[in-house]
């Protein structure tokens, strides 16, 4: 780079003057650098020109995208690409993709750490890409002024190229980008109006799409790292349990056999593929030290939390006085609400590829939460943060899952411990036994209903597992330096997880409830926690995948108490809410409400999710017997402006068979501490042929994006139950559904 | 030693007999387009053709193979239906994570194999095996009905070239890089 810098240093002087003529007469424009340099502290690749982080130019030319956000299907291998090539003036295609390593400057802005969750991708990228491609342009063409010896307005950028029209000249990007990468980034610029978008609310591409029909997408599982081995880990089948000691007589008489050893979460068992690993751990006895083990199944556990139920909790929401405006209504509803614990099954079971060395540690990983992966891999190796590079792969799903580091511990204990590489890959089974589970909820709601059947008081208390003392507890290792004594720095995240317990009510309990939005006078909204001792984490949708079926089966059933149509009570209580309510009313509309073929029900829901509000209508119906059939299922949704419409489109169908999987059958059952269902056959999902039709109608807004991964399955179970409920009369206030015959 | 067909090219591997044909293909033909995803013939991902027959191989032991031809998602890259099919996911917008879809194919390609114009029932048939997370279901279903269309009459291409060939090949930039012997790699200086 010795070259481009000696021509830069004379550049920069005319540069910065031309950047400073180009950028002075932009009076409307938004900030872009402030004090950030909007760079990597350190190049992936020591060849490219780096515009910015997340743009490069190699030297033959390549538009190098670095995407910092993991693609587990929803799509930002697409709509992130979309955002800076609508202001860069390029063919989203003409971006070659990278991923980003780990970095400062890829930190997710909506969480202060570099992962992919929470809907944010789009809604946390909106702004920073469009600037970062309009700023790469500007120094691209300021490079090109100083370098053809004309003025920045008589250059036009387009489709990679810049033009000088009045001398017929053009050239591509490429040959200005070791100037440009030189200049300071850009004051000030100006972002295109939504009318002169060309990319932005109309590409409809899948970029990702070629490259996983043809089987060459590389997943983690996928992984290839000379010299590796492949480990399994046996665990402990009770939560909580710890290995004593184990027999591996009979393990290591399988051909291929490489080594047994105990790590962190259970017994590793290593050989040179995942058959003879496989059989291997098969083979292995293991002693199992039981003595801080759960004990007790969910039955239990959902009998502990129908007891709590019973207390008053810590306060999440209230509004006038909900005990009075109770004690005096003349007609008192009360409902009950149960839900599960329920796995991710992720169609890639857990998997992640570790080296670690002496000097170095490398990380091959299907993950959600890059960002803690060093911290963590220093805490285990000793080495130095800035010695663990991560690189992320394709997801084969995330759902949450996949923000969590349990299958990274393990392959960076094994792979130091062998100073070898080593891949390490869950069976099915290890992954619905080991994973940490949407926490199971119990609801306990009263309702009020007044002259006209007005309702007075919502009354909801919900009992639920607090998922951020755990994420406290469990991920908090990667924060601290690893010189901190392990004794020291398990005492002082067990003190901040039982605070956190002790003293906040759980975000991921009560969200979706304590900003219910129907209008009710007297409002309280109550969280009680409880701690079974099974791992929770983050499920798709998180609190909203409980607390909306809790709200929108009790609104329903006020409804039907009031004597109104569920419709047209939710619409009047939403007159304050009108992007609730704007959903509510085109998913009606287009689902035909209230006008169902013969033999067909309908039921209605509405959630707002991750800055997103969607409704969605149900048709059912019941065969004798029981049998349950979902027709369609008719979604309306407000998310703000749009990026790329039918990846949009394609999340609210994925919501929406993720959602109806669960309430048709997810169950997560405990029996003495450990999990009883292992595979598809016991924890089905949808298939095809119960895959209902699914029309999705978006609506057009110039609101901020919102999120999409999630906000289509909140609403479904309830949308579901509803229109059972106005097929049969039976209101199903438990999931999964069991329809009586 | 175990001698079969694989991807149109004869094969020996002296593995044990017992080994999943699966991870015969993984772990020592080291081509990975056919997926592990429950390891008991429940999901699909793994979906291969053995003698042309939509095959789990997961639950298929290697020995079983002996003889007979084996084709995975790689091998049948330009086989005319697969070719169709790829078109029509593409079109369709078929993959989300994309995890599944090597299986959704190869079942869908057996499916049109056998039967050139498939009813929606037929699908569900054919490809109720197959599990998807994503619920990319509706598109599948569309996207066999358009793979069958086109093949049905082949002047038939309207909206599908303009997606073929326009630089969709980036992804490859996103395959695991090999690890050089200890501390002799240094990432990112410049």
């Amino acid at each position: 780079m010795n070259t481009v810098v000696t021509s830069r240093r004379g550049f920069l002087k005319v540069g910065a003057a031309a950047g400073g003529g180009l950028l002075l007469g932009l009076s409307s424009g938004c900030s872009v650098s402030g004090s950030q340099t909007y760079k990597t502290g350190k190049p992936v690749a020591d060849d490219t020109a780096q515009l910015n982080a997340w743009l490069h130019v190699t030297p033959a030319n390549e538009l190098v995208f670095y995407l910092d956000k993991s693609e587990m299907g929803q799509g930002v291998t697409t709509g992130l690409p979309v955002l800076v090539a609508e202001e860069l003036e390029v063919d989203p295609a003409q971006l070659q993709l990278r991923m980003a390593p780990v970095d400062d400057i890829y930190k997710n802005t909506a969480f202060g750490m570099q992962l992919t969750g929470g809907s944010t991708s789009i809604s946390s990228s909106w702004e920073l890409l469009q600037k970062m491609g309009a700023a790469a342009r500007q120094l691209l063409l300021a490079a090109a002024a100083f370098e053809w010896q004309v003025e920045v307005a008589e250059l036009r950028a387009s489709d990679g190229l810049i033009h000088h029209d009045a001398s017929g000249r053009s050239a591509p990007y490429g040959e200005f980008a070791a100037i440009a990468s030189g200049l300071p980034v850009p004051e000030v610029v100006k972002l295109k109006d939504k009318k002169d978008h060309k990319l932005i609310g109309k590409y409809n591409h899948r970029l990702d799409a070629e490259v996983k029909t043809t089987g060459r997408a590389q997943f983690g599982v996928d992984t290839e790292v000379p010299g590796a081995a492949v480990a399994c880990v046996v665990r402990c089948p009770q939560f909580g349990g710890r290995v004593e000691g184990f027999t591996d007589t009979r393990a290591r008489q399988v051909a291929g056999l490489v080594d047994v050893f105990a790590i962190s979460t259970g017994v590793a068992v290593v050989a040179d593929g995942y058959w003879p690993a496989r059989k291997a751990a098969d083979l292995l006895e293991v002693d199992w030290n039981l003595a801080d083990a759960v004990r007790i199944g969910s039955d239990d556990m959902m009998a502990e939390a129908r007891r709590l139920g019973r207390e008053s909790g810590k306060t999440a929401r209230e509004e006038g006085e909900p005990e009075r405006a109770l004690a005096g209504a003349a007609t008192v509803v009360e409902a009950e609400y149960e839900l599960p614990y329920l796995a991710h099954a992720t169609m890639e079971p857990m998997n992640c590829t570790a080296a670690v060395t002496a000097e170095s540690c490398d990380i091959w990983a299907p993950t959600q939460l890059q960002g803690l992966v060093p911290g963590i891999a220093s805490a285990i190796t000793g080495l130095a943060k800035d010695r663990v590079r991560v690189h992320t792969t394709f997801l084969g799903g995330g759902f949450g899952r996949r923000a969590a580091l349990d299958f990274v511990v393990e392959a960076v204990e094994i792979s130091k411990h062998l100073q070898r590489p080593v891949k390490v890959i869950w069976s099915r089974e290890d992954d619905m036994q080991h994973d940490f589970y949407r926490p199971l909820a119990y609801h306990r709601l009263r309702g009020a209903i007044g002259e006209g059947g007005r309702p007075l008081a919502w009354q909801q208390r919900i009992v639920s597992p607090s998922i951020e003392g755990q994420t406290t507890a469990v991920m908090g290792t990667a924060f601290f330096p690893h010189w901190v004594p392990d004794g020291l720095r398990d005492g002082i995240l067990g003190s901040a997880r039982y605070l956190q317990e002790a003293l906040t009510v759980s975000r991921g309990a009560v969200e979706g409830a304590d900003d219910m939005p129907y209008a009710i006078d007297n409002l309280a909204i109550e969280y009680k926690q409880f701690n079974p001792g099974v791992p929770i984490g983050y499920w798709r949708s998180v609190g909203h995948s409980h607390t909306a079926f809790a709200v929108e089966s009790f609104i329903d059933e006020l409804a039907h108490a009031a004597g109104a149509d569920p419709f047209a009570y939710r619409r009047t209580l939403l007159a304050q809410a009108p992007r609730h309510r704007g959903v509510l009313e085109l998913a009606a509309d287009k689902a035909g409400w209230g006008r169902a073929a013969a033999g067909r029900y309908q039921g209605i829901a509405v959630h707002r999710s991750f800055g997103s509000y969607v409704a969605q209508v149900a048709e059912v119906s019941v065969a004798p017997g029981g049998k349950l059939h979902i027709h369609r299922v008719v979604c309306a949704l407000d998310c703000g402006r749009v990026v790329t419409p039918d990846i949009v489109v394609a999340q609210m169908e994925s919501g929406i068979v993720f959602g109806i999987s669960a309430a048709l059958y997810g169950a997560i059952d405990i029996d003495q501490g450990a999990v009883s269902q292992s595979n598809f056959h016991d924890y089905p999902v949808l298939r095809i042929n119960e895959s209902p039709q699914i029309e999705v109608y978006i609506v057009d807004s110039d609101e901020a994006p919102g999120g999409v991964g999630e906000p289509a399955t909140p609403p479904v179970a309830a949308a579901l139950t509803n229109a059972v409920y106005a097929a049969t009369g039976q209101r199903l206030r438990q999931l999964p559904v069991k329809l009586k015959a | 030693m175990i001698t079969f067909m694989f991807n149109g090219e004869r094969q020996q591997l002296d593995v044990a007999a017992d080994m999943p044909l699966l991870w015969a293909i993984r772990d020592h033909l080291k081509v990975n387009g056919t997926k592990f995803g429950c390891g008991k013939g429940l999901c699909g991902a793994c979906t291969v053709h053995l003698d042309g027959a939509p095959t789990r191989s997961c639950v298929l032991p290697v020995a079983a193979v002996a003889g007979r031809a084996v084709t995975t998602i790689e091998g049948a890259e330009h086989d005319p239906v697969m070719t169709a099919l790829r078109r029509a996911w593409i079109e369709y917008g078929v993959p989300q994570c994309g995890y599944c879809q090597s299986g959704q194919l190869m079942s869908a390609a057996a499916l049109l194999n056998g039967n050139s114009r498939p009813s929606d029932e037929d699908i569900d048939s054919a490809m109720s095996g197959n599990i998807c997370r994503c619920g990319t279901y509706s598109r599948i279903r569309k996207a066999i009905h358009r793979a069958a269309a086109t093949l049905a009459s082949p002047g038939d291409t309207a909206g599908i070239e303009q997606y073929a060939g326009a630089g969709f090949g980036n992804f490859v930039e996103l395959k695991a890089v090999a690890v050089a012997p200890a501390g002799a790699r240094e990432e990112g200086q410049s």
